[in-house]
């Protein structure tokens, strides 16, 4: 059997009597009476017991700080890391183990986790799913967790849901030329440009998504008339092009201009282009419409061309 | 030799069908192969056709006369076809049957050297961009 005296004090557990030891408590001296018949029922080594000063106790708080039940400080507990978008994401608890030192998961000790707003995230049994636009914390509460320190706490954490709003242009390369893919203008089609424009998708406070799961879409109009629509990649013979962005949030539009046997004025040939994300939940957030611009006016831009877009990040020439 | 392909392809053409619009692929490579316009965005269309996109080609080359920017704009159009079979839609098309045929007879209509060269070089690409699909597990 334990007696955990500092738990009998701090708990304020009554006697038989209703009596409960002062809360003040910090020393004291008892007697120990073994009721069974025999001899070893009480161990000078179970109890720790310290001769030098008489039979009086060790403090009860080291019979905590054992690895198997060590106290946590709930001044650290915290959620891992819970920015993104669609889900459910996995995330979890962790903890100063009191014993060791050591950040520990202890996210299965907890039962209940619920959200402070449900239109912006639903918290389950460590995972979050991402429903909405804007911030909402995500609580547990603590169950005690070790006989000699008690105590309950709700740790909370902001959990941002980001959603794709813009894209940020990190570079613009030009194609060169060649016969066919990857390059850009053939030789027979040797007026415009090409180029290959790569994106870094932003959310709503503009720090960049790093997901690997959201598909770029497309529509608009060619620069020749007409509309297109579909994803933006992958395209054939163009391996820096994909179907979804990479980890870091990032892709390509490529190839993106126009080649042509004949010169482009310098009023240019326009095509407006749409994009959207397409999203793990189905949700088609736009981020961007812009209009490109292709020039390569008289028989001087033989092997040459421009193009800019409406925003005013993309230009290049050849 | 010229006589065979052109009963190939009069054998050929009635299978296709007659879309129109801006992004369909036969307005695409007739764009290309007519007009000499290649639009970044064309790729993304016949990149997927494969020996779908020869097929094409002979349709809109039906009953023309041949000359040498019309080839090299079919050139383009089969180097982009064929840039990379693993993405052609259709399995049948990874295969550059038509292609070859195509380019057979291209080659038997020009004197050119320089437009025969490119030609096949045309030719060597397919045939490497197709091996390169085969070989993959």
């Amino acid at each position: 059997m334990w007696v955990n005296v500092a738990s009998l004090i701090r708990n304020r557990v009554p006697d038989r009597k209703g009596n409960v030891l002062p809360g003040d408590a910090t020393s004291g001296t008892y007697d120990l009476r073994d009721l069974s018949p025999g001899l070893g029922s009480l161990m000078q080594g179970n109890l720790a017991l310290d001769g030098s000063f008489g039979f009086q106790a060790d403090p009860p708080g080291i019979l905590c700080c054992v690895p198997q039940d060590p106290t946590w400080d709930p001044d650290v507990i915290e959620f891992e890391l819970m920015t993104g978008t669609g889900g459910p994401l996995d995330v979890g608890i962790e903890a100063n183990n009191s014993c060791t030192g050591t950040l520990d998961n202890i996210s299965s000790d907890f039962t209940t986790w619920w959200s402070g707003n449900t239109a912006v995230a639903l918290v389950t049994k460590q995972q979050v799913q991402a429903v909405g636009v804007g911030a909402a914390a995500g609580t547990i509460p603590t169950p005690g967790s070790c006989v000699c320190t008690l105590y309950t706490s709700k740790p909370r954490t902001p959990i941002t849901v980001q959603v794709p709003t813009s894209l940020s242009v990190l570079n613009v390369t030009v194609l060169p030329d060649g016969p066919g893919p990857p390059d850009g203008c053939p030789a027979s089609l040797n007026y415009g440009i090409k180029i290959d424009i790569k994106y870094q998708v932003l959310d709503q406070n503009g720090a960049a998504i790093q997901s690997a799961d959201m598909t770029p879409y497309e529509n608009g109009t060619f620069f020749t008339g007409g509309g297109y629509s579909g994803n933006i990649g992958p395209v054939s013979g163009y391996p820096t092009s994909s179907l979804t962005t990479a980890a870091d949030g990032t892709f390509h539009d490529v190839p993106l201009g126009i080649c042509q046997a004949y010169p482009i004025g310098s009023a240019g040939l326009t095509s407006l282009q749409h994009i959207t994300i397409i999203m793990p939940d189905g949700s088609t957030p736009a981020v961007r419409t812009q209009t490109f611009t292709v020039t390569a006016p008289g028989s001087q831009s033989f092997g040459h061309g421009s193009i800019s877009n409406s925003i005013g990040d993309i230009s290049a020439t050849r | 030799v010229r006589a065979i392909l052109l009963v190939c392809f009069a054998v050929i053409l009635p299978t296709l069908g007659s879309t129109q619009g801006g992004s369909e692929p036969e307005h695409i490579v007739r764009r290309i192969v007519e007009d000499g316009v290649s639009e970044g965005h064309d790729q993304k269309i016949i990149g997927g056709l494969g020996d779908a996109g020869a097929v094409l080609t002979t349709k809109i080359l039906s009953g023309k006369d041949l000359t040498s920017r019309t080839i090299d704009n079919v050139l383009v159009v089969l180097e982009g076809s064929f840039a990379d079979p693993a993405l052609v839609v259709i399995a049948g098309d990874r295969e550059p049957r038509t292609a070859l045929l195509l380019l057979r007879y291209l080659d038997l209509s020009t004197n050119d050297i320089g437009l025969k060269r490119r030609i096949a070089d045309t030719r060597k690409h397919v045939l490497a961009h197709t091996a390169a699909r085969l070989s993959e597990p």
